[in-house]
Protein backbone atom coordinates (compact mmCIF):
# COMPACT_ATOMS: atom_id res chain seq x y z
CA UNK A 1 0.00 0.00 0.00
CA UNK A 2 2.76 2.68 1.02
CA UNK A 3 4.58 1.57 -2.16
CA UNK A 4 1.65 2.40 -4.13
CA UNK A 5 0.89 5.63 -2.67
CA UNK A 6 4.97 6.44 -3.11
CA UNK A 7 4.77 5.44 -6.92
CA UNK A 8 1.59 7.48 -7.51
CA UNK A 9 3.50 10.22 -5.40
CA UNK A 10 6.55 10.12 -7.54
CA UNK A 11 4.69 10.00 -10.90
CA UNK A 12 2.15 12.62 -10.11
CA UNK A 13 5.65 14.94 -8.90
CA UNK A 14 7.38 13.96 -12.23
CA UNK A 15 4.39 14.81 -13.86
CA UNK A 16 3.79 17.88 -12.13
CA UNK A 17 7.14 19.20 -13.70
CA UNK A 18 5.85 18.82 -17.55
CA UNK A 19 2.64 20.32 -16.54
CA UNK A 20 4.51 23.54 -14.67
CA UNK A 21 6.44 23.89 -18.03
CA UNK A 22 3.24 23.87 -20.02
CA UNK A 23 1.39 26.43 -18.26
CA UNK A 24 4.77 28.68 -17.91
CA UNK A 25 3.70 30.08 -21.19
CA UNK A 26 0.65 30.88 -19.84
CA UNK A 27 1.25 32.85 -17.10
CA UNK A 28 4.19 34.36 -18.79
CA UNK A 29 1.40 36.40 -20.62
CA UNK A 30 -1.09 36.75 -18.07
CA UNK A 31 1.89 37.84 -15.90
CA UNK A 32 3.32 40.17 -17.85
CA UNK A 33 0.56 41.83 -20.53
CA UNK A 34 -2.39 40.31 -18.59
CA UNK A 35 -3.58 38.40 -21.12
CA UNK A 36 -5.20 35.08 -20.97
CA UNK A 37 -4.20 33.29 -24.41
CA UNK A 38 -7.16 30.37 -25.01
CA UNK A 39 -5.73 29.27 -28.10
CA UNK A 40 -2.30 28.22 -25.51
CA UNK A 41 -2.86 24.41 -25.18
CA UNK A 42 -3.44 24.70 -29.04
CA UNK A 43 0.15 26.23 -29.68
CA UNK A 44 1.55 23.03 -27.66
CA UNK A 45 -0.22 20.85 -29.74
CA UNK A 46 0.86 22.64 -33.10
CA UNK A 47 4.22 22.33 -31.61
CA UNK A 48 3.45 18.59 -31.24
CA UNK A 49 2.59 18.25 -34.68
CA UNK A 50 5.51 20.44 -36.56
CA UNK A 51 7.88 18.12 -34.05
CA UNK A 52 6.02 15.07 -35.74
CA UNK A 53 5.98 16.26 -39.18
CA UNK A 54 10.03 17.09 -38.34
CA UNK A 55 10.28 13.84 -37.45
CA UNK A 56 9.13 12.17 -40.49
CA UNK A 57 11.00 14.06 -43.15
CA UNK A 58 14.05 14.22 -41.29
CA UNK A 59 14.00 11.09 -39.12
CA UNK A 60 15.50 12.34 -36.21
CA UNK A 61 14.46 11.89 -32.73
CA UNK A 62 11.42 13.90 -31.54
CA UNK A 63 14.02 15.09 -28.56
CA UNK A 64 16.30 16.39 -31.41
CA UNK A 65 12.97 18.41 -32.77
CA UNK A 66 12.54 20.59 -30.63
CA UNK A 67 15.70 22.51 -31.16
CA UNK A 68 14.08 23.01 -35.11
CA UNK A 69 10.45 23.46 -33.15
CA UNK A 70 11.49 25.80 -30.50
CA UNK A 71 12.59 28.45 -32.44
CA UNK A 72 9.71 28.10 -35.23
CA UNK A 73 7.76 28.66 -32.35
CA UNK A 74 9.39 31.95 -30.53
CA UNK A 75 8.66 33.07 -34.10
CA UNK A 76 4.96 32.45 -34.26
CA UNK A 77 4.56 33.62 -30.79
CA UNK A 78 5.95 37.03 -31.73
CA UNK A 79 4.14 37.66 -35.40
CA UNK A 80 1.01 36.47 -32.91
CA UNK A 81 2.07 39.31 -30.41
CA UNK A 82 2.89 42.21 -33.03
CA UNK A 83 0.26 41.37 -35.41
CA UNK A 84 -3.01 40.36 -33.32
CA UNK A 85 -2.87 41.34 -29.33
CA UNK A 86 -1.36 44.26 -29.21
CA UNK A 87 -3.83 45.73 -32.14
CA UNK A 88 -6.65 44.29 -29.91
CA UNK A 89 -4.95 45.39 -25.99
CA UNK A 90 -5.79 48.97 -26.14
CA UNK A 91 -9.83 47.51 -27.17
CA UNK A 92 -10.45 46.22 -23.16
CA UNK A 93 -10.50 43.07 -21.57
CA UNK A 94 -12.64 40.29 -23.62
CA UNK A 95 -11.26 41.31 -26.66
CA UNK A 96 -7.90 39.53 -26.52
CA UNK A 97 -10.43 37.05 -24.91
CA UNK A 98 -12.25 36.77 -28.21
CA UNK A 99 -9.33 36.69 -30.72
CA UNK A 100 -7.26 34.14 -28.64
CA UNK A 101 -10.88 32.00 -28.48
CA UNK A 102 -11.15 32.39 -32.38
CA UNK A 103 -7.26 31.62 -33.19
CA UNK A 104 -7.70 28.22 -31.14
CA UNK A 105 -10.51 27.40 -33.47
CA UNK A 106 -8.31 28.42 -36.46
CA UNK A 107 -5.46 26.22 -35.62
CA UNK A 108 -7.09 22.95 -34.15
CA UNK A 109 -9.24 23.11 -37.75
CA UNK A 110 -5.82 23.49 -39.53
CA UNK A 111 -4.28 20.65 -37.83
CA UNK A 112 -7.82 18.20 -38.38
CA UNK A 113 -7.64 19.59 -42.13
CA UNK A 114 -3.97 18.42 -42.62
CA UNK A 115 -3.24 15.93 -40.07
CA UNK A 116 -7.08 14.56 -39.80
CA UNK A 117 -8.74 13.41 -36.67
CA UNK A 118 -6.52 10.22 -35.93
CA UNK A 119 -4.36 9.86 -32.50
CA UNK A 120 -1.15 10.82 -32.84
CA UNK A 121 2.04 10.09 -30.45
CA UNK A 122 6.07 10.93 -30.64
CA UNK A 123 6.59 8.27 -27.89
CA UNK A 124 9.90 6.84 -28.92
CA UNK A 125 10.28 3.02 -28.35
CA UNK A 126 13.54 3.84 -25.39
CA UNK A 127 10.48 5.98 -23.07
CA UNK A 128 8.39 2.35 -23.41
CA UNK A 129 10.91 0.48 -21.15
CA UNK A 130 10.14 -0.05 -17.27
CA UNK A 131 12.74 1.64 -14.79
CA UNK A 132 12.98 0.25 -11.43
CA UNK A 133 15.09 1.95 -8.46
CA UNK A 134 13.87 1.00 -5.17
CA UNK A 135 11.14 -0.70 -6.16
CA UNK A 136 10.28 2.16 -6.97
CA UNK A 137 8.63 2.82 -10.58
CA UNK A 138 8.45 5.94 -12.32
CA UNK A 139 7.14 6.61 -15.52
CA UNK A 140 10.36 7.24 -17.92
CA UNK A 141 7.74 9.83 -20.04
CA UNK A 142 7.60 11.95 -16.82
CA UNK A 143 10.67 12.01 -15.98
CA UNK A 144 12.13 12.97 -19.12
CA UNK A 145 9.35 15.79 -19.02
CA UNK A 146 10.33 16.42 -15.67
CA UNK A 147 14.24 17.03 -15.90
CA UNK A 148 13.31 18.73 -19.35
CA UNK A 149 10.75 21.00 -17.47
CA UNK A 150 14.00 21.41 -14.47
CA UNK A 151 16.75 22.23 -17.14
CA UNK A 152 14.18 24.85 -19.06
CA UNK A 153 13.11 26.60 -15.82
CA UNK A 154 16.49 27.20 -14.43
CA UNK A 155 17.58 29.04 -18.29
CA UNK A 156 14.52 30.78 -17.66
CA UNK A 157 15.20 32.04 -14.06
CA UNK A 158 18.93 33.08 -15.34
CA UNK A 159 17.37 35.23 -18.34
CA UNK A 160 14.81 37.10 -16.54
CA UNK A 161 17.65 37.19 -13.92
CA UNK A 162 20.82 38.10 -15.69
CA UNK A 163 19.74 39.65 -18.86
CA UNK A 164 18.64 43.22 -20.06
CA UNK A 165 15.31 42.26 -21.62
CA UNK A 166 14.58 39.72 -19.13
CA UNK A 167 14.78 42.58 -16.80
CA UNK A 168 12.66 44.73 -19.05
CA UNK A 169 10.00 42.13 -19.26
CA UNK A 170 9.85 42.36 -15.35
CA UNK A 171 9.93 45.65 -15.27
CA UNK A 172 7.01 46.90 -17.47
CA UNK A 173 4.15 44.90 -15.96
CA UNK A 174 5.30 46.33 -12.71
CA UNK A 175 5.30 49.77 -13.68
CA UNK A 176 4.51 50.54 -16.85
CA UNK A 177 5.09 54.19 -16.55
CA UNK A 178 8.22 53.86 -15.36
CA UNK A 179 9.97 51.73 -17.71
CA UNK A 180 8.64 53.94 -20.26
CA UNK A 181 10.61 56.49 -18.52
CA UNK A 182 13.66 54.39 -18.93
CA UNK A 183 13.17 53.93 -22.51
CA UNK A 184 11.70 50.51 -22.28
CA UNK A 185 8.95 50.26 -25.30
CA UNK A 186 6.75 48.14 -23.57
CA UNK A 187 4.83 46.52 -27.20
CA UNK A 188 8.32 45.53 -28.56
CA UNK A 189 8.66 43.67 -24.82
CA UNK A 190 5.19 42.42 -25.28
CA UNK A 191 6.74 41.01 -28.64
CA UNK A 192 9.30 39.81 -27.09
CA UNK A 193 7.71 38.16 -24.12
CA UNK A 194 5.48 36.38 -26.20
CA UNK A 195 7.95 34.70 -28.48
CA UNK A 196 9.70 33.41 -25.45
CA UNK A 197 6.27 32.44 -24.12
CA UNK A 198 4.88 30.33 -27.07
CA UNK A 199 9.20 28.94 -27.54
CA UNK A 200 8.19 27.09 -23.81
CA UNK A 201 4.94 26.22 -25.24
CA UNK A 202 6.34 24.58 -28.04
CA UNK A 203 9.42 22.41 -26.20
CA UNK A 204 6.54 21.40 -23.32
CA UNK A 205 4.34 20.61 -26.33
CA UNK A 206 6.80 18.29 -27.87
CA UNK A 207 7.26 16.56 -24.39
CA UNK A 208 3.58 15.95 -24.16
CA UNK A 209 3.12 14.75 -26.97
CA UNK A 210 6.17 12.26 -26.51
CA UNK A 211 4.08 11.47 -22.86
CA UNK A 212 0.64 11.24 -24.19
CA UNK A 213 -1.47 10.73 -27.41
CA UNK A 214 -2.39 13.76 -28.99
CA UNK A 215 -5.53 14.83 -31.42
CA UNK A 216 -6.25 18.02 -33.54
CA UNK A 217 -8.79 18.85 -30.70
CA UNK A 218 -6.68 18.26 -27.46
CA UNK A 219 -5.90 21.66 -27.24
CA UNK A 220 -8.49 23.19 -24.58
CA UNK A 221 -7.75 20.01 -22.28
CA UNK A 222 -4.40 21.74 -21.93
CA UNK A 223 -5.43 25.30 -21.53
CA UNK A 224 -8.03 24.28 -18.83
CA UNK A 225 -5.10 22.08 -16.94
CA UNK A 226 -2.60 25.04 -17.36
CA UNK A 227 -5.00 27.13 -16.28
CA UNK A 228 -5.34 25.40 -13.04
CA UNK A 229 -1.33 25.21 -12.63
CA UNK A 230 -1.32 29.45 -12.74
CA UNK A 231 -4.21 30.31 -10.95
CA UNK A 232 -2.66 27.59 -8.16
CA UNK A 233 0.84 29.09 -8.59
CA UNK A 234 0.32 32.68 -8.86
CA UNK A 235 0.91 34.93 -12.39
CA UNK A 236 4.36 34.94 -13.94
CA UNK A 237 5.71 33.56 -10.96
CA UNK A 238 8.37 30.16 -11.66
CA UNK A 239 8.03 29.09 -8.09
CA UNK A 240 4.01 29.23 -8.13
CA UNK A 241 4.32 27.34 -11.61
CA UNK A 242 6.39 24.42 -10.17
CA UNK A 243 4.53 24.24 -7.11
CA UNK A 244 1.05 24.55 -9.27
CA UNK A 245 2.53 21.80 -11.85
CA UNK A 246 3.07 19.16 -8.61
CA UNK A 247 -0.54 20.06 -7.20
CA UNK A 248 -2.08 19.40 -10.69
CA UNK A 249 -0.25 16.54 -11.37
CA UNK A 250 -0.66 14.62 -8.19
CA UNK A 251 -4.63 15.62 -8.43
CA UNK A 252 -4.57 13.76 -12.00
CA UNK A 253 -2.50 10.63 -10.75
CA UNK A 254 -4.15 10.10 -7.43
CA UNK A 255 -7.73 10.88 -8.95
CA UNK A 256 -6.55 8.72 -11.87
CA UNK A 257 -6.04 5.75 -9.07
CA UNK A 258 -8.95 6.42 -7.18
CA UNK A 259 -11.63 7.37 -9.44
CA UNK A 260 -10.82 5.58 -12.58
CA UNK A 261 -9.28 7.36 -15.55
CA UNK A 262 -12.90 8.17 -16.61
CA UNK A 263 -13.53 10.95 -13.86
CA UNK A 264 -9.41 11.26 -13.97
CA UNK A 265 -9.80 14.75 -15.68
CA UNK A 266 -13.21 15.47 -13.79
CA UNK A 267 -11.67 15.13 -10.92
CA UNK A 268 -8.58 17.35 -11.73
CA UNK A 269 -11.24 19.85 -13.08
CA UNK A 270 -13.18 20.34 -9.82
CA UNK A 271 -10.17 20.32 -7.69
CA UNK A 272 -9.33 23.78 -10.27
CA UNK A 273 -12.75 24.96 -9.75
CA UNK A 274 -12.57 24.56 -6.09
CA UNK A 275 -9.38 26.51 -6.20
CA UNK A 276 -10.38 28.95 -8.03
CA UNK A 277 -13.45 29.56 -5.93
CA UNK A 278 -11.85 29.61 -2.24
CA UNK A 279 -8.67 31.76 -3.32
CA UNK A 280 -9.05 32.99 -7.35
CA UNK A 281 -5.87 35.21 -6.38
CA UNK A 282 -4.02 31.95 -6.35
CA UNK A 283 -2.04 30.44 -3.24
CA UNK A 284 1.25 32.78 -4.10
CA UNK A 285 -0.63 36.17 -4.25
CA UNK A 286 -0.32 37.39 -7.83
CA UNK A 287 -3.08 39.13 -8.89
CA UNK A 288 -4.85 39.43 -12.44
CA UNK B 1 -46.68 58.90 -33.98
CA UNK B 2 -47.21 58.12 -37.69
CA UNK B 3 -43.37 57.04 -37.72
CA UNK B 4 -44.07 54.54 -34.69
CA UNK B 5 -47.23 52.87 -36.19
CA UNK B 6 -45.07 52.13 -39.55
CA UNK B 7 -42.85 50.18 -37.38
CA UNK B 8 -45.26 48.07 -36.15
CA UNK B 9 -46.77 47.54 -39.24
CA UNK B 10 -43.24 46.54 -40.50
CA UNK B 11 -42.90 44.37 -37.29
CA UNK B 12 -46.07 42.45 -37.97
CA UNK B 13 -45.08 42.16 -41.69
CA UNK B 14 -42.46 40.56 -40.93
CA UNK B 15 -43.70 37.96 -38.55
CA UNK B 16 -46.33 36.91 -40.53
CA UNK B 17 -44.21 35.81 -43.62
CA UNK B 18 -42.05 34.08 -41.03
CA UNK B 19 -44.80 31.95 -40.37
CA UNK B 20 -46.01 30.96 -43.40
CA UNK B 21 -42.61 30.98 -44.79
CA UNK B 22 -41.98 27.16 -44.30
CA UNK B 23 -45.05 26.47 -45.93
CA UNK B 24 -43.80 27.18 -48.97
CA UNK B 25 -40.06 26.19 -48.76
CA UNK B 26 -39.17 22.52 -47.42
CA UNK B 27 -36.53 20.62 -47.61
CA UNK B 28 -32.84 21.08 -46.38
CA UNK B 29 -33.99 24.88 -46.52
CA UNK B 30 -36.69 24.92 -43.98
CA UNK B 31 -33.61 22.56 -41.80
CA UNK B 32 -31.46 25.64 -42.65
CA UNK B 33 -34.02 28.06 -41.46
CA UNK B 34 -34.90 26.29 -38.13
CA UNK B 35 -30.71 25.94 -37.46
CA UNK B 36 -30.45 29.95 -38.13
CA UNK B 37 -33.37 30.81 -35.65
CA UNK B 38 -32.17 28.59 -32.93
CA UNK B 39 -28.46 29.91 -33.53
CA UNK B 40 -29.73 33.47 -33.49
CA UNK B 41 -31.87 32.84 -30.40
CA UNK B 42 -28.32 31.86 -28.48
CA UNK B 43 -26.56 34.22 -29.99
CA UNK B 44 -28.64 37.41 -29.04
CA UNK B 45 -28.54 36.49 -25.41
CA UNK B 46 -24.92 35.43 -25.42
CA UNK B 47 -23.90 38.95 -27.71
CA UNK B 48 -25.57 40.48 -25.01
CA UNK B 49 -24.07 39.10 -21.90
CA UNK B 50 -20.52 39.84 -23.48
CA UNK B 51 -21.08 43.62 -24.44
CA UNK B 52 -23.01 44.77 -22.44
CA UNK B 53 -22.98 42.65 -18.84
CA UNK B 54 -19.19 42.10 -19.29
CA UNK B 55 -19.75 38.26 -18.78
CA UNK B 56 -18.06 36.26 -21.96
CA UNK B 57 -19.06 32.64 -20.99
CA UNK B 58 -17.38 29.64 -22.43
CA UNK B 59 -19.58 26.95 -20.96
CA UNK B 60 -22.83 27.79 -22.65
CA UNK B 61 -22.72 24.68 -24.68
CA UNK B 62 -23.68 22.76 -21.10
CA UNK B 63 -26.63 24.18 -21.18
CA UNK B 64 -27.08 23.16 -24.86
CA UNK B 65 -26.33 19.77 -23.69
CA UNK B 66 -28.34 19.43 -20.63
CA UNK B 67 -31.54 20.70 -22.26
CA UNK B 68 -31.08 18.42 -25.05
CA UNK B 69 -30.55 15.55 -22.47
CA UNK B 70 -33.22 16.87 -19.91
CA UNK B 71 -36.11 16.84 -23.03
CA UNK B 72 -35.18 13.50 -24.30
CA UNK B 73 -35.17 11.62 -20.41
CA UNK B 74 -37.88 13.35 -19.53
CA UNK B 75 -40.20 12.10 -23.24
CA UNK B 76 -38.69 8.81 -23.68
CA UNK B 77 -38.19 7.51 -20.17
CA UNK B 78 -41.21 9.40 -18.42
CA UNK B 79 -43.48 9.78 -20.90
CA UNK B 80 -43.91 13.41 -20.84
CA UNK B 81 -45.63 15.42 -23.49
CA UNK B 82 -42.71 16.53 -25.77
CA UNK B 83 -43.12 20.20 -25.45
CA UNK B 84 -44.03 19.97 -21.66
CA UNK B 85 -40.58 18.01 -21.54
CA UNK B 86 -39.06 21.03 -23.28
CA UNK B 87 -40.65 23.19 -20.81
CA UNK B 88 -39.04 21.68 -18.26
CA UNK B 89 -35.85 21.28 -19.56
CA UNK B 90 -35.67 24.76 -20.08
CA UNK B 91 -36.70 25.21 -15.96
CA UNK B 92 -33.85 22.70 -15.70
CA UNK B 93 -31.29 24.58 -16.98
CA UNK B 94 -32.14 27.92 -15.80
CA UNK B 95 -32.29 25.98 -12.16
CA UNK B 96 -28.78 24.60 -12.90
CA UNK B 97 -27.49 28.69 -14.27
CA UNK B 98 -29.26 29.85 -11.11
CA UNK B 99 -27.07 27.49 -8.69
CA UNK B 100 -23.93 27.55 -10.57
CA UNK B 101 -23.88 31.65 -10.88
CA UNK B 102 -23.63 31.33 -7.27
CA UNK B 103 -19.55 30.01 -7.11
CA UNK B 104 -18.86 31.50 -10.76
CA UNK B 105 -20.49 34.77 -10.26
CA UNK B 106 -17.76 35.54 -7.60
CA UNK B 107 -15.12 35.57 -10.41
CA UNK B 108 -14.45 37.96 -12.69
CA UNK B 109 -13.39 38.63 -16.36
CA UNK B 110 -11.01 35.59 -17.76
CA UNK B 111 -11.67 33.77 -14.42
CA UNK B 112 -15.45 33.60 -15.19
CA UNK B 113 -14.65 32.50 -18.76
CA UNK B 114 -12.34 29.88 -17.72
CA UNK B 115 -14.69 28.67 -14.76
CA UNK B 116 -18.13 28.43 -17.33
CA UNK B 117 -15.31 26.42 -19.20
CA UNK B 118 -14.19 24.29 -16.38
CA UNK B 119 -18.10 23.33 -15.47
CA UNK B 120 -19.12 22.40 -18.72
CA UNK B 121 -16.41 20.23 -19.68
CA UNK B 122 -17.42 18.72 -16.15
CA UNK B 123 -20.46 17.83 -16.66
CA UNK B 124 -19.80 16.89 -20.35
CA UNK B 125 -17.42 14.19 -18.78
CA UNK B 126 -19.99 13.42 -16.34
CA UNK B 127 -22.81 12.93 -19.07
CA UNK B 128 -20.28 10.89 -20.98
CA UNK B 129 -19.49 8.44 -17.90
CA UNK B 130 -23.56 8.07 -16.96
CA UNK B 131 -24.85 5.24 -17.57
CA UNK B 132 -28.45 6.39 -17.48
CA UNK B 133 -28.25 8.41 -20.35
CA UNK B 134 -26.26 5.88 -22.41
CA UNK B 135 -22.78 7.40 -21.48
CA UNK B 136 -20.11 7.53 -24.83
CA UNK B 137 -22.40 5.71 -26.64
CA UNK B 138 -24.80 8.35 -27.04
CA UNK B 139 -28.37 8.54 -27.25
CA UNK B 140 -31.09 8.12 -29.56
CA UNK B 141 -34.02 10.45 -28.89
CA UNK B 142 -36.61 7.90 -30.55
CA UNK B 143 -40.13 9.96 -29.61
CA UNK B 144 -38.63 13.10 -31.61
CA UNK B 145 -39.06 11.50 -34.91
CA UNK B 146 -42.38 12.18 -34.83
CA UNK B 147 -42.21 15.86 -34.38
CA UNK B 148 -42.02 17.04 -38.34
CA UNK B 149 -39.74 20.03 -39.49
CA UNK B 150 -43.36 22.27 -39.90
CA UNK B 151 -44.15 21.78 -36.44
CA UNK B 152 -40.71 21.91 -35.22
CA UNK B 153 -39.71 25.23 -37.12
CA UNK B 154 -42.28 27.16 -34.63
CA UNK B 155 -40.32 26.71 -31.62
CA UNK B 156 -37.53 27.99 -33.20
CA UNK B 157 -39.42 30.62 -34.51
CA UNK B 158 -40.99 31.48 -31.43
CA UNK B 159 -37.11 31.38 -29.69
CA UNK B 160 -35.59 33.45 -32.18
CA UNK B 161 -38.05 36.48 -32.23
CA UNK B 162 -38.44 36.23 -28.43
CA UNK B 163 -34.99 36.60 -28.52
CA UNK B 164 -34.81 39.75 -29.75
CA UNK B 165 -37.55 41.35 -28.34
CA UNK B 166 -36.00 40.12 -24.94
CA UNK B 167 -32.41 41.43 -25.77
CA UNK B 168 -34.33 44.74 -26.36
CA UNK B 169 -36.24 44.89 -23.28
CA UNK B 170 -33.15 44.06 -21.25
CA UNK B 171 -31.05 46.92 -22.53
CA UNK B 172 -33.90 49.35 -21.18
CA UNK B 173 -34.91 47.42 -18.50
CA UNK B 174 -33.49 48.37 -14.75
CA UNK B 175 -31.54 45.34 -14.76
CA UNK B 176 -30.29 45.93 -18.55
CA UNK B 177 -29.01 49.82 -16.74
CA UNK B 178 -27.60 48.23 -14.09
CA UNK B 179 -26.04 45.46 -16.06
CA UNK B 180 -24.48 48.23 -18.56
CA UNK B 181 -22.72 49.86 -15.98
CA UNK B 182 -20.91 46.45 -14.51
CA UNK B 183 -19.98 46.16 -18.03
CA UNK B 184 -18.18 49.54 -18.13
CA UNK B 185 -17.18 49.74 -14.49
CA UNK B 186 -17.99 46.87 -11.94
CA UNK B 187 -16.94 48.68 -8.50
CA UNK B 188 -18.20 51.86 -9.63
CA UNK B 189 -21.41 50.66 -10.60
CA UNK B 190 -21.40 48.31 -6.95
CA UNK B 191 -20.73 51.91 -5.29
CA UNK B 192 -23.49 53.89 -6.95
CA UNK B 193 -26.03 50.70 -5.26
CA UNK B 194 -26.19 48.36 -8.19
CA UNK B 195 -26.50 44.99 -6.79
CA UNK B 196 -23.95 43.37 -9.19
CA UNK B 197 -24.44 40.17 -8.19
CA UNK B 198 -27.91 40.15 -8.48
CA UNK B 199 -28.10 41.75 -11.83
CA UNK B 200 -25.58 39.34 -13.22
CA UNK B 201 -26.88 36.54 -12.06
CA UNK B 202 -30.51 37.73 -13.32
CA UNK B 203 -28.76 37.90 -16.93
CA UNK B 204 -27.02 34.60 -16.79
CA UNK B 205 -30.04 32.79 -15.34
CA UNK B 206 -32.21 34.39 -18.34
CA UNK B 207 -29.70 33.64 -21.24
CA UNK B 208 -28.80 30.10 -19.74
CA UNK B 209 -32.68 29.44 -19.88
CA UNK B 210 -32.97 30.67 -23.12
CA UNK B 211 -29.95 28.49 -24.01
CA UNK B 212 -31.28 25.51 -22.61
CA UNK B 213 -34.61 25.90 -24.96
CA UNK B 214 -32.34 26.17 -27.76
CA UNK B 215 -30.43 23.04 -26.86
CA UNK B 216 -34.00 20.99 -26.30
CA UNK B 217 -35.45 21.91 -29.81
CA UNK B 218 -32.22 21.35 -31.10
CA UNK B 219 -31.86 17.85 -29.90
CA UNK B 220 -35.61 17.23 -31.07
CA UNK B 221 -34.23 18.23 -34.63
CA UNK B 222 -31.65 16.17 -34.09
CA UNK B 223 -32.80 13.01 -33.18
CA UNK B 224 -29.70 12.01 -31.31
CA UNK B 225 -27.59 13.05 -28.29
CA UNK B 226 -23.63 11.93 -27.78
CA UNK B 227 -22.08 13.89 -25.23
CA UNK B 228 -19.14 14.81 -26.95
CA UNK B 229 -21.29 16.71 -29.46
CA UNK B 230 -23.91 18.28 -27.42
CA UNK B 231 -21.34 19.57 -24.66
CA UNK B 232 -18.83 20.34 -27.59
CA UNK B 233 -17.58 24.00 -27.20
CA UNK B 234 -18.04 24.20 -30.40
CA UNK B 235 -21.40 25.59 -29.38
CA UNK B 236 -19.95 28.74 -28.07
CA UNK B 237 -17.75 29.07 -31.12
CA UNK B 238 -20.60 29.53 -32.84
CA UNK B 239 -22.76 32.24 -30.92
CA UNK B 240 -19.66 33.69 -30.64
CA UNK B 241 -18.75 33.72 -33.87
CA UNK B 242 -21.89 34.52 -35.31
CA UNK B 243 -22.23 37.29 -32.54
CA UNK B 244 -18.44 38.81 -33.74
CA UNK B 245 -19.44 38.01 -37.55
CA UNK B 246 -22.76 40.63 -36.83
CA UNK B 247 -21.62 42.87 -34.47
CA UNK B 248 -21.33 41.82 -30.40
CA UNK B 249 -23.89 43.65 -28.68
CA UNK B 250 -26.29 44.62 -31.49
CA UNK B 251 -29.91 42.98 -32.30
CA UNK B 252 -29.08 42.51 -36.23
CA UNK B 253 -25.92 41.68 -36.03
CA UNK B 254 -26.84 38.33 -34.94
CA UNK B 255 -29.19 37.98 -37.54
CA UNK B 256 -26.89 38.48 -40.67
CA UNK B 257 -24.36 36.10 -38.39
CA UNK B 258 -26.61 33.38 -37.75
CA UNK B 259 -27.79 33.47 -41.68
CA UNK B 260 -23.65 34.20 -42.76
CA UNK B 261 -22.94 31.06 -40.23
CA UNK B 262 -25.69 28.81 -41.21
CA UNK B 263 -24.71 29.34 -45.10
CA UNK B 264 -21.25 28.45 -44.87
CA UNK B 265 -21.97 25.43 -42.74
CA UNK B 266 -24.23 24.00 -45.71
CA UNK B 267 -21.79 25.11 -48.50
CA UNK B 268 -19.03 23.89 -46.87
CA UNK B 269 -20.43 20.60 -45.51
CA UNK B 270 -18.47 17.88 -47.13
CA UNK B 271 -15.22 19.35 -46.16
CA UNK B 272 -14.42 18.40 -42.07
CA UNK B 273 -13.35 21.43 -40.37
CA UNK B 274 -13.42 23.60 -43.32
CA UNK B 275 -16.33 25.36 -42.90
CA UNK B 276 -15.36 26.30 -38.82
CA UNK B 277 -11.21 27.10 -40.19
CA UNK B 278 -12.86 29.88 -42.75
CA UNK B 279 -15.43 31.10 -40.19
CA UNK B 280 -12.48 31.42 -37.37
CA UNK B 281 -10.14 32.99 -39.95
CA UNK B 282 -13.35 35.27 -40.88
CA UNK B 283 -14.30 36.13 -37.36
CA UNK B 284 -10.00 36.79 -36.83
CA UNK B 285 -10.28 39.60 -39.16
CA UNK B 286 -12.92 41.26 -38.62
CA UNK B 287 -12.15 41.33 -34.80
CA UNK B 288 -8.62 42.97 -35.78
CA UNK B 289 -9.94 45.13 -38.23
CA UNK B 290 -13.27 46.00 -37.61
CA UNK B 291 -14.60 45.04 -34.33
CA UNK B 292 -18.22 46.73 -35.09
CA UNK B 293 -18.77 43.76 -37.22
CA UNK B 294 -20.63 43.82 -40.49
CA UNK B 295 -23.93 45.30 -39.10
CA UNK B 296 -21.50 47.86 -37.74
CA UNK B 297 -20.13 48.60 -40.73
CA UNK B 298 -23.43 48.29 -42.90
CA UNK B 299 -25.36 50.69 -40.46
CA UNK B 300 -22.34 53.18 -40.70
CA UNK B 301 -22.07 53.04 -44.52
CA UNK B 302 -25.88 53.89 -44.80
CA UNK B 303 -25.49 56.42 -41.94
CA UNK B 304 -28.53 54.75 -40.14
CA UNK B 305 -29.22 56.52 -37.02
CA UNK B 306 -29.91 53.29 -34.55
CA UNK B 307 -30.03 53.78 -30.78
CA UNK B 308 -27.62 51.14 -29.08
CA UNK B 309 -29.27 47.94 -28.78
CA UNK B 310 -30.40 47.93 -32.78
Amino acid sequence: MINIIANLFINGLLLGGLFALTAFGLSILAGIMKVINIAHGDFAILAAYLALTIMRFLRIDPLLCILIVAPIMFGVGYLFQRFTINRVLPKGANQPVLVTFALSIVIQNLLLLVFTADARSLTPNYLLMSINIFSLSPSPRYLLGFVSALIVFSAIFLFFKKTYLGKAMRAVPFDPEAAKMIGIKSEVVYNYAAGLALLVVGIAGVLLGMAFTFYPDTGPTYVLLSFGVVVLGGLGSLKGSLVGGFIIGEALVFGGYLFGSCFQLMFCYLVILVILYLRPQGIFGGKL
Amino acid sequence: MARLKNQYLYIFVILAFLVFLPLWVGGFLRDALILILLYLAAAEVWGFMAKHAGIVSLGQQAFIGVGGYATAVLSMYYGVPMWASVMIAGLMGGGLAAVLSFPLLKLRGIYFSIGTFLVAEVIRLFFNSWEFVGAGKGLIFSTAYYVSTLILYYPALVLGVFSIFLVYYLYHSKLGFGLRGIGGDEDAASSLGVNTFRCKALCFVIASLLTTLVGAVNSIHHTYLHPTSAFSISWTVNFLFIAVIGGVGTIFGPIIGSIIFVALGYMLSQYLGLSLLLEGIIVLAILLTFPEGLWGVISRKLKLKLKPPL
